[in-house]
């Protein structure tokens, strides 16, 4: 599993999440199952939209893909969706969204769908097999 | 010339001779007599005719008089056949004499004495009246045309009520000579009046004792009756509100309403309606009352509006206390959803951060000790885990209001079957199968049923026969308008029949095997008892287990 040959599938991805040993783990597994090959840490996520709006003039440095948790100190996962419906095109058009929580609120996996932007659902903790799905072809994400 | 001018001519010529001729003073007198003739016949005729004339009216007034005699006697007939066939005793009295000129058979049906008997005993009449109505009889015969009622007792010993009529006529000097009268049986009137006065009178008391008040208004919504219960209720008297008007006593926030709703009632007969607003004390405060009123303006019985109402301020004050600890709960439900929400995810992040790094450490350690040991850390962590996913669920069916959408069985079979296959990654050999027929769209409550399907497919895997090769679940819904039921039928272990009423049970387990918390199979059972379903298992050790689950349409309940 852990092919070293493989490329990467995301050449630069973003964790959100006030939790450092599940930021850890995402930054590892990605690694490690070659998801992508820089993960940028974000402790929360006014930190995070303030990043993304500081590199906007530079889409090379923009992630492909976000990994989101919902329950944060703050603003939380749906406060950043709201305000990350007014970023720029620019930021928006090569990143998907992927919720990355551990909520037991049934309400949370329903309201997640009224965002376009947001490409999954995932419940914690990240591992191999969801990386598989996430670097599947089509990334076909299941909101379960 | 007349006929004996010419016969006397005849005469003298055949005497005479034809040459003859009659001398003037002769012809004279022949005219003479022959007038005096003729005047002598036409007297006669006139006389025979006159006496023709008055002999035939003679005949005439004789048969008028034959025919008359007959008709007087006919009509005599017909007059008594009639007096003897009317139910109606009538009756002709003779004052001075104290006998009756006349009794008409009908006293045999009253009274049950032939005429006969009434002819020879004057007084009958009286022996026969009702020892308690003796005095109130005593009225009659005061001089005066007059009725009276009262009872008398037949001769077959009932007692019947009788209406009695006399009129006296009077000689020229001003006593009574004669009594007519005319009797009559009345106990079939009267026992229907008494029984329609106790009706009424019963009525009316049920009125009057009801905790019900009752008032009847006209189209112009004045007051045209209240009964005597409305005092017990309002304080006012009857006599206090005929004729105001029944709006004055509707509190003024309600009046809009209740105006509305007079108009629509009163532009249609027959209306029945259920209203609920303030109404008036004589106190000056308001009462709460619920009142049904009835449009009856067109019954000429009751010619108004009738307003039945009682009281309801304890039950309305009672609902507002329920209503307002209502709303707390559901504040108190609220924050404790938000608890147990709030706290199962805290209790679970670290959980999951663990899970992850226990995978690490399994993907990088080939130490057979260190790998038995994570794999320990593991499976109590998961355990943990799903004991707190239970708990929620648990939580979540006591405390969450039944909510109603269309149920997609296929969908929620398929979520649910790849969802444990994931979490069970060791039982992937079993063979689930799931069969859904739709006879009609089924409306539940998903989480709740959904709860169900999880609870009984992953126990079904949990307890196959390790030892098989062919393990099975197979999984049957028809779901119809009426119901849905739901059969998880699998080739396990199965259940000893001792338990099969004990598994329902909080934290029971079956044996030290059982994997799980003992929560699963209560949960269950108080999540379909939420859906008002009910639930049965049939089950040998050894040969497997099926469960099957009954859940009430809740369309078709509200509907």
């Amino acid at each position: 599993m852990n092919n070293l040959t493989e490329p990467f599938f995301y050449k630069r991805i973003m964790i959100i999440d006030d939790n450092e040993i599940d930021r850890y783990i995402c930054k590892r597994i990605s690694k490690t199952y070659h998801l992508a090959e820089t993960v940028i840490e974000m402790e929360t996520a006014m930190e995070a939209l303030e990043y993304l709006i500081s590199i906007k003039e530079y889409p090379e440095c923009l992630p492909e893909l976000v990994f989101l948790d919902i329950n944060m100190p703050g603003m939380n996962g749906f406060e950043f969706l709201e305000a990350y419906k007014d970023l720029p095109e620019s930021i928006k058009k090569n990143c998907i969204v992927v919720m990355l929580t551990s909520s037991t609120h049934n309400n949370d996996s329903k309201r997640v769908k009224e965002f376009s932007h947001v490409k999954g659902y995932l419940e914690k903790p990240l591992d191999e097999a969801k990386i598989r799905r996430l670097c599947s072809e089509e990334p076909v994400l299941n909101f379960s | 010339m007349s006929t004996l001018n010419r016969l006397l001519s005849r005469q003298i010529n055949k005497f005479f001779g034809n040459d003859f001729s009659i001398p003037d003073n002769l012809a004279a007198f022949f005219e003479i007599i022959s007038e005096t003739y003729n005047h002598s016949e036409r007297d006669r005729k006139m006389l025979e005719r006159s006496i023709d004339l008055s002999s035939k009216e003679m005949v005439e007034l004789n048969n008028n008089l034959k025919k008359e005699t007959l008709d007087s006697k006919r009509a005599h007939d017909e007059l008594s056949r009639i007096l003897s066939s009317i139910d109606e005793i009538i009756f002709s009295k003779d004052v001075k004499s104290g006998k009756y000129i006349y009794v008409s058979v009908a006293c045999e049906k009253v009274y049950g004495y032939s005429v006969h008997e009434f002819m020879e005993n004057p007084t009958l009449w009286e022996d026969v009246i009702y020892p308690e109505d003796v005095k109130l009889a005593e009225s009659l015969y005061l001089g005066e045309r007059s009725t009276l009622q009262y009872r008398i007792v037949h001769k077959d010993k009932s007692i019947r009520w009788i209406e009695n009529t006399v009129i006296p006529t009077f000689n020229e000097t001003g006593s009574i000579i004669r009594i007519d009268g005319v009797t009559a049986d009345i106990t079939k009137r009267k026992e229907f009046e008494i029984a329609l006065q106790n009706s009424e009178e019963r009525f009316r008391s049920l009125i009057e004792h009801s905790s019900d008040a009752i008032t009847v208004i006209n189209d112009k919504a004045e007051i045209i009756y209240a009964s005597d219960s409305l005092f017990n209720i309002t304080g006012y008297t009857s006599e206090e509100l005929l004729g105001t008007s029944s709006s004055s006593y509707v509190h003024p926030e309600d009046l809009p309403e209740i105006q509305e709703n007079f108009y629509d009632l009163v532009s249609n007969p027959g209306k029945i309606k259920t209203l609920s607003y303030r109404r008036l004390k004589k106190d000056g405060t308001y009462l709460w009352c619920e009142a049904v009123v009835a449009n009856l303006i067109h019954q000429p019985a009751v010619k108004g509006m009738v307003i039945n109402f009682r009281d309801i301020t304890d039950r309305k004050k009672h609902l507002e206390t329920i209503k307002s600890s209502n709303e707390e709960l559901k504040k108190t439900n609220a924050e404790l959803d938000k608890f147990v929400y709030s706290a199962t995810h805290d209790l679970r992040a670290p959980l999951s951060s663990m899970k992850g790094i226990i995978s690490f450490i399994e993907a990088e350690t080939s130490d057979p000790l260190l790998r038995e040991d994570i794999g320990l850390l593991k499976a109590s962590v998961n355990k943990l885990d799903s004991f707190i996913l239970d708990i929620l669920d648990y939580s979540r069916n006591t405390r969450m209001e039944v909510e109603k959408e269309v149920i997609d069985f296929e969908e929620l079979l398929n979520d649910s079957i790849s969802n444990i296959k994931f979490m069970s990654a060791g039982n992937s050999n079993i063979d689930i199968k799931f069969h859904v027929i739709d006879d009609g769209a089924f409306y539940s409550d998903k989480g709740r049923i959904s709860i169900i399907l999880n609870n009984l497919i992953s126990n079904a895997i949990r307890y196959s026969d390790p030892q098989s090769t062919k393990s099975f679940v197979e999984i049957n819904v028809v779901h119809s308008n009426g119901n849905a039921t739901i059969s998880i039928k699998d080739n396990g272990v199965g259940i000893k029949t001792e338990n099969h009423q004990k598994i329902f049970d909080m934290f029971y387990r079956v044996s030290k095997k059982s994997v799980g918390s003992g929560i699963g199979l209560y949960i269950v059972k108080e999540t379909i008892e939420k859906l008002n379903g009910s639930i049965t298992l049939e089950s040998e050790l050894g040969e497997g287990t099926t469960f099957n689950i009954s859940i009430p349409n809740l369309y078709a309940i509200n509907q």
